[in-house]
């Protein structure tokens, strides 16, 4: 359920964002570096440059001088400023051009911190950037963006289809490359994923790229794993560390598996010298999960991601949910943030309300996952609101990709065929889903259905709702590395208890605390 | 220096030198010094005196300048013999010998060349209120001198405001052959990717994408000359804007190779396009507005391999400049009929 802050294993699958946005990359606040390189041959013509610009003070000898420094990036040099702040006072307002390099500014779409999620500004979006298209049909990295909002409103196939057309013009271009396999993955094809990086024809040679590749094969147990090539290009770059940083964060979370926790700590250590926000997460999992501290990294250093993993592991679970709000926004595309801000919210907090009253994230318009809706649907139904149910019940049925989301679905009719009379068939329904659990020993699923079976079971006042929820409490101990599943059984079964076990009211919602 | 000192003297064809000009800002290439010369008939010359100062100890160096000066003498001789009239070429060359000099530094080598009214740089971009329709002409000339250049097998390399050349009645012409390779590989820069000023090379070689071939040289010029027509437009470089641009969206692309930046730089290009032809609109309307965009999309587009003439498959056809000498004087006619600078 908690499959982003709680995760059971965590690689460095690559983020995705816009190529506007592409500083979302890095950390907060970071700096790009970028080092001047002295031009000894003069081959701007700096000098004679600079003769004309002291001789008289006009707009083309400044010009002529601020775009040569701009140019061959000598920007501290004392006239490069002085150019700069006579361009701006004397000729900004004559020129877009002009103002545009005195001055620069980015121009966005989006002009959000992180992602817009409002579905007709993103349709927006998409019409500004076929609009793009249309004149410049080689700009792949407008093809990539318009890919990116498509998924956005979760249109897979459009998405796939523009994210195709961009790949094919650069072919083993690492953002592209990185961007496709993202969109694989979510589009759930790990192994195109894998076969797109290799088919760069660079994945042994491009750290960014072998870092991807590495991740998605770990992650989805795809082949084998080219641990040699990892530690060549760690040696070649060392030089490099932003290059090296998801490299050297993903092969260290491969030691850290394997129980190498000396050597995994030494790989580490070539990450933190300048990490990524994907390597940040990735830094903060491994001490949450495995107790992997890093004596060089400064943990001060966050990322959003990183923050909802701190919260939830201290137990800060309305922060976290708070953080996992602004992840979605952050990776849009992606309901997997919104599917355990929904689950702490109904689950942790006893707050199903919430997911309601933010129905522009949660509502099965918005989200386009099983879990997402099935968490919109049970809080409805946790809120005694059973109206469309049976519909939206039935949109449910069609999202199920795998016999774990079955028995998921199995247990929420369930949930609705109490609510709507039908105990033994609810009760069967959730019987088939905790057999299913039980038999795939996920004790974390089974207690969590244990749960609401014996909250509804409480609700409508029957005798076999301690039962249910001692059972609950039983597997609940079982999942340690989920405290807060027991936390949730032990609370339900303790205001049975305080009730004095006798039936309860009629509504589902009389238990649940707003 | 002996280039220095031959203040009023006269060559053996008979050019009285008449005045000193102002070194230190002139244009004329490099390592010379610049003076005014008067012909026995009364035409003014501006003359280019070889300044070998900056080679002195240096023998290497000196050998350099000399084969520079030789071969863009040669080169100037050669142009002078084929009359192409949108390049400028000398009145006469030589060398005088200065006395006060022992030999081999007695001697100075010269070009006389027609004096300009202006450069481009002064006419244009100096002006308090720039004309529209003489600064068109001077590109659809430019574009004329590159073609006729390009047709004798030479390539510029270094075509700029100024080493475009106004003269009466609004005529322009290329000057400044210093740094121009040809054809045949005789030209002393014949090894170096860019001999010209690297402002305005083509994008690709901030990338570290260059050619020695002699077609890539072309295009260099065909890429200068739409870079020409941009800087025009928008006082700015065309490399600035779309570098800039460029590092907006990928703050480490300066530090990436021509295949990944590539990308970043056509879809800044886009921006910076887009720009180009609003300003164009605003100040010229629709008609030429579209023309101009044309020209400059197609032969600055940072893809070398769509840059040129769209859909031409043969490569010396795609970077043929005369289907944009054809462009900028539809361009002229129409700023012309349209009254631009009205």
């Amino acid at each position: 359920m908690a499959e982003v802050v709680n995760a059971i294993y965590r690689q460095l699958i690559p983020r995705w964002h816009t190529s506007r946005k592409l500083e979302l990359m890095l950390p907060k606040g970071t700096a790009l570096t970028m080092k001047p390189s002295a031009d000894v041959t003069d081959d701007y013509r700096i000098a004679h440059k600079k003769l004309l610009w002291k001789e008289g003070r006009t707009a083309s000898s400044a010009i002529e001088l601020f775009s040569s420094l701009i140019l061959s990036e000598q920007k501290d040099d004392v006239e490069f400023e002085e150019t700069r702040r006579f361009l701006s006072e004397n000729f900004r307002d004559k020129s877009k051009a002009v103002s545009q390099i005195v001055s620069p500014d980015l121009k966005k779409i989006d002009v959000s911190n992180s992602y817009t999620i409002n579905k007709d500004r993103v349709i927006g979006f998409i019409a500004a950037l076929k609009k793009i298209l249309k004149y410049f049909p080689r700009d792949a990295l407008s093809w990539h963006d318009l890919s990116f909002y498509y998924m956005v409103l979760g249109e897979r196939e459009k998405s796939e289809r523009s994210m195709y057309i961009a790949h094919s013009m650069h072919r083993s271009h690492p953002f592209l490359a990185r961007s496709y396999a993202r969109l694989l993955i979510h589009n759930d094809d790990p192994e195109k994923a894998v076969s797109i990086l290799r088919r760069t024809g660079e994945v042994k040679n491009r750290p960014e790229l072998l870092s991807a590749d590495i991740a998605i094969r770990s992650k989805f147990n795809i082949g084998n794993i080219d641990i040699s090539a990892a530690r060549k290009l760690l040696s070649i770059y060392k030089d490099h560390p932003s290059m090296i940083s998801e490299l050297s964060a993903g092969l260290g979370t491969l030691e850290v598996e394997n129980g190498a926790l000396k050597k995994s700590k030494k790989i580490l250590s070539l990450c933190v010298e300048s990490p990524t926000e994907n390597t940040i997460a990735q830094l903060e999992w491994l001490r949450q999960q495995h107790d992997i501290v890093i004596p060089e990294y400064d943990y001060d250093i966050r990322s959003i991601e990183a923050d909802a993993i701190h919260s939830f592991h201290e137990g800060e679970y309305k922060k976290c949910r708070d953080t996992l709000m602004m992840l979605h926004r952050f990776q849009p595309f992606s309901d997997l943030p919104l599917v355990d801000a929904g689950y702490i919210s109904m689950f942790v907090l006893d707050n199903p309300g919430y997911l309601i009253s933010n129905k522009e994230y949660f509502s099965g318009d918005v989200v386009k996952s099983f879990m997402g809706v099935n968490n919109y649907i049970v809080s409805k139904m946790q809120l005694g609101d059973t109206s469309n149910i049976d519909i939206e019940l039935m949109g449910l049925q069609k999202l199920i990709r795998d016999d774990r989301e079955r028995a998921v679905f199995s247990a929420t009719v369930g949930m609705y065929l109490y609510l709507a009379g039908f105990i033994d068939e609810g009760r069967k329904k959730y019987n088939d889903a905790s057999e299913y659990f039980r038999k795939t020993r996920n004790d974390f699923s089974l207690s969590v259905s244990l749960t609401y079976q014996g909250m509804v079971e409480k609700s409508l006042g029957l005798n076999t709702a301690r039962d249910i929820l001692e059972r609950a409490v039983k597997e609940a101990k079982k999942v340690s590395e989920s405290p807060e599943l027991l936390e949730k059984a032990n609370r339900e079964l303790e205001t049975l208890v305080n009730k004095g076990d006798k039936p309860g009211q009629n509504t589902f919602s009389s238990n649940i605390s707003q | 220096m002996p280039s220095r000192s031959i203040l009023g003297f006269t060559t053996t064809s008979g050019w009285e030198i008449t005045d000193a000009l102002n070194n230190k800002l002139g244009t004329g290439g490099h390592f010379c010094v610049r003076y005014l010369a008067r012909s026995r008939d009364g035409v003014v010359g501006f003359l280019k005196a070889m300044d070998l100062s900056h080679a002195i100890g240096d023998l290497h160096r000196l050998q350099a300048t000399v084969d520079e000066y030789l071969f863009e003498r040669d080169i100037l001789d050669y142009c002078k013999g084929l009359k192409l009239n949108r390049v400028v070429t000398p009145l006469d060359a030589g060398e005088i010998i200065v006395p006060s000099f022992a030999p081999p530094l007695n001697k100075v080598y010269y070009v006389i060349f027609e004096k300009a009214e202006d450069s481009l740089r002064g006419a244009h971009f100096e002006a308090s209120g720039p004309k529209w329709l003489p600064a068109f002409k001077a590109l659809h000339h430019v574009a004329i001198g590159i073609e006729q250049l390009h047709s004798t097998g030479i390539a510029h390399q270094d075509i700029k405001p100024s080493n475009v050349l106004a003269f009466q009645e609004e005529q322009y012409k290329i000057s400044d052959l210093g740094r121009v390779v040809d054809s045949e590989g005789k030209s002393p820069f014949k090894n170096t990717h860019f001999p010209g000023d690297h402002t305005y090379k083509p994008i690709e070689m901030f990338y570290g994408h260059a050619s020695l071939d002699f077609l890539d040289r072309k295009s260099c010029d065909l890429y200068m000359l739409g870079g020409l027509a941009y800087y025009i437009i928008e006082s700015v470089p065309i490399n600035a804007s779309v570098n800039n641009e460029a590092t907006l969206i990928d703050g480490h692309v300066r530090r990436r190779t021509y295949s990944d930046a590539l990308p970043v730089l056509v879809s800044a290009y886009a921006t910076v396009m887009n720009r180009f032809y609003d300003t164009c609109q605003a100040k010229f309307g629709e008609k030429i507005a579209k023309l101009l965009y044309k020209v400059v999309f197609e032969t600055c587009n940072p893809d070398i391999s769509v840059r040129g003439c769209p859909g031409k498959v043969d490569k010396s056809i795609r970077l043929s400049p005369r289907r944009y000498v054809g462009m900028f004087a539809n361009i002229v006619r129409a700023a012309t009929i349209y009254s631009v600078d009205k």
